[in-house]
């Protein structure tokens, strides 16, 4: 039998719950939790150490925001892939986070299936670009 | 004679001060970023 990589993540919010929750869906779908951050400042140093697949990073957080943080990361590793989850459902943010290069924006007012559906898409896809064969042809 | 001080009043006019600035936000739905996000041109996720 073919041994799986399993996707990782790195859950990045200051809320214990929340990343309780996430942590929930995360093991629910079968991902390899790579840590998780309080802060964006601890987000972006958690990213450097464990180069995660996947990162869920909140926006509203201590010492750095996550806007900041997301800019840094993708800054340093452009082929990041970062999904936001958060409450801020203002368009600014939205925008901003779309234009740093964030694959998509969750907000934490969904239901949790919803939330679920999100990460386990962008999951599939990132699962389905590291088993791809390096041949750019179709 | 005294002038009243109307706590509630007070209260009231920041509280409507309150709602109309988070008026000012465009509040946006799942389904409006799930649009913006789609009409993006995809490359994001892509690697090399």
């Amino acid at each position: 039998m073919s041994s799986e990589r399993k996707i990782k993540v790195l859950i990045a919010d200051d809320e214990k719950h929340i990343r309780l929750l996430i942590r929930k869906v995360v093991s629910g779908l079968n991902l390899e939790l790579a840590g998780e951050a309080e802060n964006g400042k601890e987000a972006v140093q958690l990213f450097r150490k464990e180069k995660p697949d996947l990162l869920l990073l909140d926006i509203y957080m201590p010492y750095m925001n996550g806007i900041e943080a997301l800019k840094e990361i993708r800054g340093e590793f452009p082929n990041a892939t970062v999904l936001m989850l958060t409450s801020a459902a203002d368009m600014e943010s939205v925008q901003k986070c779309i234009d740093l290069g964030a694959v998509n924006y969750i907000l934490k007012s969904n239901p949790i299936a919803e939330i679920r559906q999100i990460i386990e898409e962008t999951a599939k896809a990132l699962k389905a670009q590291t088993e791809a064969p390096d041949a750019g042809e179709d | 004679m005294q002038e009243k001080i109307d706590l509630k009043q007070i209260l009231q006019e920041i509280e409507e001060e309150n709602s109309l600035s988070r008026e000012k936000k465009t509040k946006v739905s799942q389904d409006d970023i799930q649009k913006i996000l789609q009409e993006k041109p995809k490359g994001e996720v892509e690697e090399n």
